[in-house]
C-alpha cells in the first residue's frame, strides 16, 4: 500500500483511534493499527475487541491495500510532525515513512491478521441527528451499573426500537434513565440491543462534530452494533442477555407532584448532601403548603435544612433520597424546572423535565430511601 | 470444500468422544484432565480452532487450515477474536475494574464472566479456554459457578487440569469431564520428529518422558538433567552389584528427581524379574537391567515400599545424603 497525506490528517486519526488500543494486550496485533487505503481515502482502525474507532481521511492512495504499525508508537511519530505532507509505504513486515528529511521504518504486522468486522446484517439501520444522539447518551448511560459484579447487562443501555421510537434505558437497580427519541423514519422489526455502556460514550464522543449518526447491526444475529457519522465510525461489541423489564419498575400513576426550579434544587441539595454524612448521603424532602423542605443530618456533622418554593400538587409527603443520584438526575434535565412525581414515601418517585426537549422524552425513576 | 484436518495426536478418547457429538449436542463445559504434558491444551486450542472454522459445517472435530479463522489460529502475532485462552491462576478481580477483552496475565475471574456476557465478535460461538486451571479463591471459583449454572447460547469453557481434584466440586460436577491418558512412545516420537529432533533422539528421548511431551521437551532441553540421570543410573546398579558409591549426586535440588528414576529402575527391575507384560519405563537402561539378577517378589515389595518411604522423607528437611543412603540400605537388603 501506498499513500501520500496531509501530516495533519493523518496525526489526527491515528491519535483519535488509537485511544482504544490496549497497553497492556498480549495479542501483538492488537496494539497495532490498521490501515486501509483505497479510493482517495485512508481508513485508520484500531480495536481492544469491544469497541472499534475507524477514523478516515482524504489522501492520495496510489497503490490501495492494507498495513498494520504499532498504534502508540507512529501516533507518537505523526503527532511531533510539523505540517507537511507524509509519504507511507506498507507491506505485511514493514512501514516506510517519509516526511520531508525525516525517513522512518517501523516493524509492521501482516494486516490479514487483524480482526476482520462482520458484514452488515439484515436488520434495518435508521439515522438520527447527531447531537439528540449525543444528548440522550449522556443523560442515560450514568444510571447504569459500574459494578463488575452487578454483570454485563446492568453495566448496559438498552436501546429498544419499535416503530418511530428509539427508547435508550439505563439502570443499576437504584434509579432509572429513559429517554425516548421519534426516529425520521420507521424501523421494521422491534429490536432490542445492549449496548456496554463505556462503549456507547465512546460512540457519542467521537461522532461529536457530525450531524447525523447512522446505526446499523453487524453480524447475522446482529453481535456489534456500529455508529457511523462522516469518516468516523465506532462499531461496539453488543452484551448477550435479557434486559430487565423495566416498565415494571415506573410507577402506572401517581397521586403527588411538585414543581421545583433545577438549579435551586441541585443547590440546595448540594448543600445538605455536606452534612448528610455516610448513610448514603440520605436527605429527606418535606412537602407542605406549596413548599419543599430540604434536610439531612448526621452525628458527626450537623443538621441541614432547605427551603424552596414550589408548585404543589396533591397531599403532603415526606420523602427521602440519595442526595448524589437525585443532583445527578437533575443535572441531566433538559429544563429549568423539574416535575417529581410520587405514589408514596416507599414507592419509586419520577422525575422528569417540565417543559418537552427537542431532544426526545427524559424520564427518571429513584427509589426512595427508607427513613 | 478443503479437506478437514484435526492435527492432534494421541487423545484417541477424547477424539472419539467429539467426533459423535454436533454442535447442537455438545456440551457447554469440559474439564480436561491427564497428566501434564499429554496434549490437553493442544486438544483444546484445535478443537476451539475447529468450532470456529469457517469450513467445518455442524461438525465438531476438523478444521481446513486455510479459512480466514483458521489463519488467525495458525498466526503468531493474532487470535481469533472468539477465542480467549488464559493459562494459571484465576483470581477473583476487582468488582468495578474495566477491563478488555484480551488482558492476558492480569484476566480474572470476573472478566471472564463478563466476557461470556459479551456477544460473540464474528457471529459464531465463543470459545474460552482456562489451561491449568486453579483458583486462587473460593471467590474466584464461585464467581464461575453461575455460568455453568446457567450457561449463555453459544459459549464454550475448557478447562484443563492435572489435578481434577483440586477443583472445587461445585464447578467439577457441572461439567463433563473427559480423562487424556499418557501419549504412546511412537506418537511422541512422532511429534519430537516434527519439531525438528533427530530420530534417534527422539527415540531415546521418548523413551524417558513416560508418554509426556512435556517431559520429553524437558529432558531434550536439559543436558544437566541428562547428566543426573546417568549418575543417578550408575550409583543405582553399583549398588546392586554390591558397590558402595559416592552419593554425590543427591543433593536438595536434585533429590527428588534421582529418587523418582531410582523407584522407575527398581519398578522396571521387578517387571522384567516377574515377567510381566507390563512396558518397560527406563527404557534407555534396559540392557543393563536384564543382565541383573532377578528379584523376588517379596524382596522387591519390600524395596519399592522402602522407597515410598524415602521420598516421603525427601520432602523434609533430612540431608540428601542419608535420603540416599537408606535407600542404599533398601536395595542392598532387596539383593540378599
Amino acid at each position: 500500500m501506498k499513500f501520500t497525506c496531509n501530516t495533519k490528517d493523518i496525526a489526527s486519526a491515528v491519535g483519535a483511534a488509537g485511544k482504544v488500543v490496549n497497553a497492556h494486550t498480549t495479542v501483538p496485533i492488537l496494539s497495532n493499527v490498521l490501515l486501509t487505503g483505497s479510493d482517495g481515502k485512508i481508513a485508520i482502525r484500531a480495536t481492544d475487541l469491544e469497541v472499534t474507532l475507524e477514523h478516515a481521511f482524504a489522501a492520495d492512495v496510489t497503490e490501495p491495500g492494507s498495513a498494520t504499525v504499532p498504534a502508540k508508537l507512529f501516533a507518537s511519530y505523526v503527532g511531533n510532525l510539523g505540517a507537511g505532507v507524509l509519504e507511507f509505504s506498507g507491506s505485511a513486515t514493514r512501514a516506510s515513512v517519509k516526511c520531508e528529511r525525516s525517513n522512518y521504518d517501523f516493524l509492521a504486522l501482516p494486516a490479514d491478521e487483524y480482526p476482520p468486522l462482520p458484514a452488515a446484517s439484515r436488520a434495518e439501520a435508521f439515522t438520527l441527528p447527531a447531537k439528540v444522539f449525543r444528548e440522550a447518551v449522556n443523560g442515560t448511560i450514568f444510571a447504569a451499573s459500574n459494578e463488575e459484579a452487578r454483570g454485563a447487562v446492568l453495566m448496559g443501555t438498552l436501546l429498544e426500537l419499535d416503530g418511530q421510537l428509539l427508547t435508550m434505558v439505563a439502570t443499576d437497580g437504584y434509579r432509572l434513565a429513559k429517554w425516548t427519541v421519534t426516529l425520521e423514519n420507521p424501523v421494521g422489526e422491534p429490536t432490542k440491543y445492549i449496548v456496554p455502556s463505556r462503549a456507547l460514550s465512546e460512540a457519542a464522543r467521537n461522532i461529536a462534530g457530525a450531524e447525523h449518526v447512522e446505526v446499523a447491526a453487524l453480524g447475522a444475529q446482529g453481535n456489534q452494533l456500529r455508529f457511523a457519522a462522516g469518516d468516523v465510525a465506532v462499531t461496539v461489541r453488543l452484551v448477550d442477555g435479557q434486559y430487565p423489564n423495566y416498565g415494571q419498575v415506573i410507577p402506572a400513576k401517581f397521586d403527588r407532584s411538585i414543581t421545583v426550579g433545577t438549579s435551586a434544587f441541585i443547590a440546595a441539595l448540594r448543600r445538605a448532601e455536606l452534612v448528610a454524612g455516610d448513610r448514603a448521603s440520605m436527605v429527606k424532602l418535606a412537602v407542605t403548603n406549596q413548599t419543599l423542605v430540604v434536610t439531612a443530618s448526621s452525628e458527626g456533622t450537623g443538621n441541614a435544612y432547605e427551603e424552596l418554593e414550589v408548585e404543589q400538587h396533591g397531599e403532603d409527603l415526606t420523602i427521602a433520597f440519595n442526595a448524589r443520584y437525585l443532583v445527578e438526575i437533575l443535572n441531566h434535565l433538559e429544563s429549568s424546572h423539574a416535575v417529581l412525581e410520587f405514589l408514596g414515601p416507599l414507592s419509586p418517585a419520577v422525575i422528569r423535565p417540565s417543559e418537552a426537549s427537542a431532544a426526545g422524552n427524559q424520564m427518571y425513576v429513584l427509589m426512595p430511601l427508607r427513613q | 470444500m478443503t479437506d478437514r484436518q484435526f492435527a492432534v495426536l494421541g487423545a484417541e478418547g477424547p477424539k472419539a468422544y467429539f467426533a459423535s457429538r454436533t454442535r447442537r449436542t455438545l456440551g457447554h463445559a469440559y474439564l480436561f484432565s491427564g497428566v501434564p504434558g499429554v496434549g490437553k491444551k493442544t486438544f483444546a486450542r484445535r478443537l476451539a480452532q475447529s468450532l470456529l472454522c469457517a469450513e467445518n459445517g455442524d461438525r465438531v472435530l476438523g478444521y481446513c487450515g486455510s479459512c480466514a479463522s483458521c489463519h488467525l489460529f495458525e498466526s503468531a502475532s493474532a487470535t481469533h477474536p472468539d477465542f480467549l485462552e488464559h493459562n494459571g491462576t484465576l483470581k477473583i478481580g476487582d468488582s468495578d475494574g474495566a477491563m478488555g477483552f484480551h488482558e492476558g496475565e492480569d484476566l480474572t475471574s470476573r472478566d471472564v464472566v463478563r466476557q461470556l456476557m459479551m456477544r460473540s465478535y464474528s457471529g459464531g460461538m465463543r470459545i474460552l479456554l482456562l489451561g491449568d486451571i486453579e483458583f486462587a479463591t473460593h471467590h474466584a471459583a464461585n464467581a464461575l459457578l453461575k455460568f455453568v449454572e446457567e450457561p449463555p447460547q453459544g459459549v464454550l469453557l475448557l478447562l484443563t487440569t492435572a489435578t481434577p481434584g483440586k477443583i472445587i466440586s461445585t464447578i467439577r460436577s457441572r461439567v463433563s469431564e473427559l480423562r487424556f491418558s499418557s501419549l504412546t512412545r511412537n506418537e511422541l516420537v512422532q511429534i519430537l520428529c516434527s519439531e525438528g529432533v533427530s530420530s534417534d533422539e527422539a527415540t531415546l528421548t521418548a523413551a524417558m518422558a513416560h508418554g509426556s511431551l512435556l517431559k520429553a521437551r524437558a529432558l531434550l532441553g536439559a543436558e544437566q538433567e541428562a547428566s543426573l540421570r546417568s549418575a543417578v543410573a550408575a550409583w543405582f546398579f553399583d549398588v546392586v552389584e554390591g558397590r558402595t558409591p559416592e552419593t554425590g549426586w543427591a543433593t536438595r535440588e536434585t533429590l527428588d528427581e534421582g529418587v523418582e528414576l531410582v523407584r522407575t529402575l527398581a519398578r522396571d527391575w521387578m517387571v522384567l524379574s516377574t515377567q510381566t507384560q507390563s512396558p518397560v519405563l527406563a527404557g534407555d537402561f534396559i540392557t543393563r537391567l536384564r543382565e541383573l539378577r532377578p528379584l523376588q517378589s517379596s524382596a522387591a515389595i519390600a524395596l519399592l515400599a522402602s522407597l515410598d518411604e524415602a521420598r516421603s522423607i525427601s520432602t523434609t528437611n533430612v540431608p540428601p545424603a542419608m535420603v540416599a543412603e537408606r535407600i542404599r540400605m533398601a536395595v542392598y537388603s532387596a539383593v540378599r
